[in-house]
Formats: structure tokens, sequence, C-alpha cells
């Protein structure tokens, strides 16, 4: 059914390409509020996204990889503005926005600061490829066929990624436990 | 914190967290958007694009004013009610009836098409052409348009061009003509003829619609290895065709202009028809292209008889025809 609705609207049916897009929506807006950290940057890049995807969708080859093609056009748009926030407003930080932490006997509302300000420090790809296999749940060769890159590379930046959030926290940590000394 | 815990429980619980629906707005105003948003062949898309650059939207706004701006001049040009030829002798008379030929359809847009003759007016000028059934406008732009079978491979189409050149030869695939090859058909074939890194059959002699030119097929060499820097995976593809538009830049990068821009990759084969329009030193081009090779030989049989139906006169009035959409 969806290789029909892909086919069509690579012929140019908007309807189709309408249809495609509802039932995946909402998720692709929630990987991109995660990569983003923000529902309105999210809001924009997924509606930039969703425009090129419409634009380009010619390019894509076999119609069954639709849902990669279309979570890998996402992710790089979503990449794109994070990058370019990050030239704007290198040291701004940036907040919780969906309101108070939910809840969670894992997680305290200073380990959800302190990962915040960790992802915040990771590059955007390194960003992606955590919220892809952590919240996506995908393995490293499925976030290589995502991002377009070779499975080494997607092994090797979960591996940088995960070390650069664990220094990130650990360098946090010591900060707290120096400023709770000094006060 | 993490020291007692592992890491990855920890990140999957923080990426658990956040919002799980999209605001109802962002369909509307992405379906509004695409209504305004014409998609790319193919073959340009499967380049890699380069980031986004904040300086390019405006000049792509203003690059468009310009264009719209031509088009609705030349629209109004041909338009206009030509000069009956010798002067009236009673130019209060009422003109004498005859007979006249029913009007053709104005294509406006993509859609599927009843078999019969249509009208496209281009930033050239009208051409017409006729279609049996099956067949649908598939993209239809500023600069050019195609046709496809409505059961076609989504990259299978015949694609009508109007003054290209033969494109750089230079390593980074500039999108912009070759100094030096006028774009008549000899200089387009001969080139096409001399270029290496493609194999091509004899040309051939061609009339449409009582314009000269030649026709030959086209495929990348299979011993070519030359690429271009928008194509990550480094695979072959050489770019042979560019328009002469303005090189107005899309927000995607700043070497690819909203003007027809072909070539072929690797699986890509081309029947290519080129036509000299005496008078306007430009050309008319068709591109037949089948984007895996395998369905060549039928598209060619199907695309032909269109191709030779084609005329370039203005005929008579047209009337807009709605075009339904292909579903």
């Amino acid at each position: 059914m969806d290789r029909d609705l892909v086919s069509s609207a690579q012929r140019g049916d908007r309807s189709a390409f309408v249809d495609l897009m509802h039932p995946r929506v909402d998720g692709l807006f929630a990987l991109a509020q995660r990569l983003l950290r923000d529902v309105d940057r999210a809001e924009d890049a997924l509606q930039d996204a969703l425009v090129i995807a419409w634009r380009d969708l010619r390019g894509l080859r076999d119609p069954d990889r639709f849902d990669a093609w279309l979570r890998r056009v996402v992710v790089r748009e979503c990449i794109d503005q994070a990058t370019r926030e990050r030239r704007r407003v290198a040291n701004l930080r940036v907040l919780p926005v969906d309101g108070p932490a939910a809840p969670d006997d894992l997680l305290t509302l200073a380990d959800r600061d302190q990962l915040e300000r960790g992802f915040q420090r990771l590059p955007p790809d390194q960003r992606a490829i955590l919220v892809l296999h952590h919240y996506e749940g995908y393995a490293p060769s499925e976030i290589a066929e995502i991002l377009g890159i070779p499975p080494g590379t997607a092994r090797s930046r979960l591996h940088h990624a995960h070390r650069a959030m664990r220094a990130a926290l650990d360098a946090d940590a010591r900060l707290a436990t120096a400023g709770g000394q000094s006060a | 914190m993490t020291q007692d815990r592992d890491l990855g429980l920890v990140l999957d619980s923080f990426f658990a967290d956040g919002s799980t629906r999209a605001p109802d707005r962002l369909m509307l105003v992405v379906t509004d958007r695409i209504e305004r948003k014409r998609q790319r062949p193919g073959w340009l898309v499967r380049r890699e694009v380069a980031p986004s650059r904040p300086w390019i939207r405006p000049a792509l706004v203003l690059a468009a004013i310009l264009i719209v701006a031509l088009l609705g001049a030349t629209v109004f040009i041909v338009a206009s009610p030509r000069p009956v030829p010798g002067p009236l002798p009673f130019p209060t008379a009422l003109p004498a009836p005859r007979t006249t030929p029913p009007p053709i359809p104005l294509i406006q847009g993509n859609g599927e098409l009843a078999p019969g003759r249509y009208l496209v007016r281009s930033n050239v000028g009208p051409s017409t052409f006729v279609v049996p059934a099956g067949w649908q406008i598939s993209t239809m732009g500023l600069l050019d348009y195609s046709l496809a079978p409505v059961d076609a491979k989504p990259d299978d189409s015949v694609r009508v061009f109007f003054n290209m050149h033969i494109s750089a030869k230079d390593a980074a695939c500039t999108e912009a003509p070759e100094p030096g090859i006028p774009p008549t058909v000899d200089a387009i074939v001969d080139d096409l003829v001399k270029e290496k890194r493609i194999a091509v059959s004899a040309p051939i002699d061609i009339e449409v619609g009582g314009l000269p030119g030649k026709m030959l097929d086209v495929r990348i060499s299979p011993t070519t290895k030359a690429t271009c820097p928008f194509m990550t995976d480094g695979s072959p593809t050489v770019p042979l065709f560019v328009d002469d538009a303005d090189y107005v830049t899309d927000h995607q990068g700043p070497e690819i202009s909203n003007g027809p821009f072909w070539g072929v990759d690797r699986d890509d084969r081309l029947r290519v028809v080129v036509l000299d329009r005496p008078g306007s030193g430009g050309n008319v081009m068709f591109i037949v292209n089948s984007a895996d090779g395998t369905t060549f030989d039928d598209l060619v049989a199907r695309s032909m008889p269109i191709i030779e139906s084609f005329t370039f006169d203005t005929g008579p009035v047209e009337t807009p025809l709605p075009v339904p959409s292909a579903s």
C-alpha cells in the first residue's frame, strides 16, 4: 500500500505524499524534537525536511526504502539546523522545553540538567547518532544506512558520543563537587 | 552520577522524555508549501547537496520574481493578436465567417492526459504534441517540462528542454555552459561524439515540426571512472547539458541552478533529440531517459511518436483545460 503511495507521490501526486506523511509525522517530530531539544525548532526543521522530501522524492530509487530515506532527510535537516544554531549561539544554554520532566525513578532533575548540557555540547552528527540509537533503537549498521555513512563510521561516532557524554557528565559532577566544597 | 549506572540505560531514559505528537498545524503548513513546490528530476536529486547558506534564499526570491516577470512578458507578447497583413478595404465591415479548428487544450500542471493534442507554453514559446492514452505530464516548470507513461518507473521520462548547452567539463562539474560551444545541433552533437566519457550511437538526421536536427543514444562509457563532487559515493557520472538561464541558486547550495542540468549516471540510458530553432539561435532538446537502462528500448518506442508529433507554432487560440491529477 505504502509502496503504491510512494510511487504515486514520485509521479507528482501531492495527496499521496500527504497520505504517506500523516502516520509518520508524529514519530518524525519526536525524533526532531529530541535531536534539537526545542519544540519550535523541531517544527521548523520538520517542515523544511518534509518539503525537501517532496522536492527530492524522485531521487529515491527503491520505494521500499522510503522510511529509511525519509528519516535520513529529516535527520540531515535537523543536523543542518543544529549546526547553524550552534554557530549562532555557541554559548547559549538551551533549556528543556516540554515543561518539567516526568517523574522518573532512574533520573533526577539534576541528572537531566547534566545530560542536557552534555548533549548540547556534542557535535550535531553525534547527537543524531545518540538519538537514533537510544530513542529510535537502531543498531549502528541501521544508523549507517539512515545517515549514509559506513557502518564502521557509525560505530565509531556512537562510541565517541558515549565517551563525550560520560566525560561531560563527569566534568559536571566534578564542578558540582568543587562548587559544593568552596561554598 | 553515572559511575554506578549504565550510561546506556540513562540515555534511554533521558530520550524517552519529550514530545511525541506533532502540532496539528504542521501538516497543514507542509501541505500548503508543497502545493507551491515542484519536484526535482531524479538525475538532479541523486546528487549530494551542499549545506544551506542563509544568503541564498533572498537571491532565489529575487531570481524567481525576475523569471516570473519574464514569463509573464513572454506570454503577453505571444498571446497578443498578430497584425493582419494588408489593409482592410472596409474597416467597419463584419468579418467573413470562417471555419476555426477546435482549440487545443492548454496544459497548466501535472496530471494524466486523455489522448489528443495539447499545448504547452514555456519561456521560449508554445509547443504542441499528441499523446496516446496512458501518458501524463510529470513535471511542468518554467524552463522545461516532461512527459512519462503513467506506468513508468519514477525516473523514466521524456524531457523537453529549450536552449540547452553542452555543460562545463571541469572536475567540479560546474553547472554552467562549456565556453566556446554554441547551442547548435552540429556543435552539440559534434561534442557528444567526441566526448570520451560517454558512448554514443551514430547521429541520425531527423526533422520535427519543421525543425531540423539530429538524434543519438547516449550512455556512460563502461570504462569511465569520472565522477562529480556531488556524487558522494564516487560513482561515475558525466554532466552533459545545461540551460542558458541566469544561474539563480537554490537554498540547498549555490552550485544548483533552478534550470535544467542533465547528464548520465552509471545506469542511465538516454536518447537525445536536438533541433535547431532557426532565427532564435537556440534549440529544442528532447531527452528520453531510462534511469536504470532496462526500460530504454520500450520507452524509446513509446516516446518517439510523441516527439515526432511536436509542433512549435502558435496554433489556434487555446482554452485552458483543467488537468486531472494523477491518482
